[in-house]
């Protein structure tokens, strides 16, 4: 592959400023290979992308062709700068879009379990709470730990089994934090009683 | 000619550009129901120059002719044919032009008549 010199550079962009046709079309013939192959060497990614980043900065450049100061750079070196930027934005662009699904499809993951996972914790979240009932816990409590075993995290939820849903919410926020873990803290010791029970 | 594996998408993409010669093609070959294969056989060349000349900047101005017959010299097409695609065409878009415009049946009828002539000529 043989590079044009300045001269040849500085006679095309001549023409292509005067909008004369063929010259549009040689710029094409010019640069398209110097582009692909400084850009496949440099950059890590795919063929195609690069294609599309080369070929949008020869047709940035033929649009506005006054854009390009023949005393600052080779016209060679203005292209492959803005291809390379070309190939960047696309790839942040991809970046962000996997990164949006990926967020996406943690929410619904999230949100939706699966049926066989959804019965299955409604199930054991029944039986744990007629265990509790059954050891006589306040229905104050029984109330929160229903709702935080069904998966319930919002601070005024919980506050209302507890009568406190009236507060202002730093001192509800406490309250409830306070509230469900000395609960948790009975479940698991409830647990282990439990477990030493069945090993007996 | 060299058929680089990039030119038919470069081709591809001149033809959404409104300053391209490809613009024109894509609008013509649409209008007239023709395959790019068609097309390149009426201007006296293959796929590829076609998809070279595609490339080019449309001819415009006064300049029109000396243009047309550059890129016919550049890349062995028929200047004839390519200067009547190109004048259709803009006779085509004068007439669409003037269809939205509050212009006399008269004068659309003429117009009309001349892009006939054209055609046929």
């Amino acid at each position: 592959m043989s590079y044009p010199s300045r001269e040849e550079e500085w006679a095309l962009h001549d023409q292509v400023l005067k909008r004369m046709p063929v010259a549009y079309s040689k710029v094409f013939a010019l640069f398209m290979p110097f582009l692909l192959k400084t850009l496949e060497s440099e950059m890590r990614c795919d063929p195609e992308e690069v294609r599309d980043a080369a070929l949008k900065a020869i047709f940035d450049y033929l649009g506005r062709p006054e854009t390009y100061d023949r005393d600052q750079s080779l016209l060679r070196s203005f292209l492959t700068l803005a291809a390379r930027r070309n190939v960047l934005d696309s790839l942040r662009s991809t970046e962000r879009r996997v990164i949006r699904e990926k967020n996406f499809a943690d929410v619904i993951e999230l949100r939706a379990r699966p049926p066989n996972e959804e019965m299955e914790a409604a199930v054991e979240t029944a039986l744990a709470l007629k265990r509790l009932e059954r050891r006589n816990m306040p229905q104050e409590d029984l109330g929160v730990l229903r709702l935080v075993l069904q998966g319930e995290s919002s601070t005024l939820e919980l506050a209302r089994p507890l009568g406190k849903e009236g507060l202002p919410e730093p001192e509800r926020k406490r309250v409830v934090k306070q509230n469900r873990d000395r609960l948790l803290k009975q479940l698991r010791r409830l647990g282990k009683e439990e477990d030493t029970h069945d090993e007996s | 000619m060299t058929n680089p594996d990039w030119l038919e998408a470069a081709a591809e993409r001149g033809a959404r550009v409104p300053e391209m010669l490809g613009s024109v093609f894509a609008w013509y070959r649409d209008l007239e129901d023709l395959s790019v294969q068609d097309f390149a056989r009426r201007l006296g060349c293959t796929v590829e120059t076609l998809y070279w000349v595609s490339l080019c900047r449309k001819p415009e101005g006064a300049a029109f002719s000396e243009h047309v017959n550059q890129i016919a010299d550049h890349f062995g097409i028929d200047a004839f044919e390519l200067s009547k695609v190109l004048r259709d065409m803009e006779a085509t878009a004068a007439l669409l032009a003037t269809e939205n415009s509050p212009l006399e049946p008269e004068a659309r009828a003429v117009l009309m008549a001349a892009l006939d002539r054209e055609k046929n000529s």
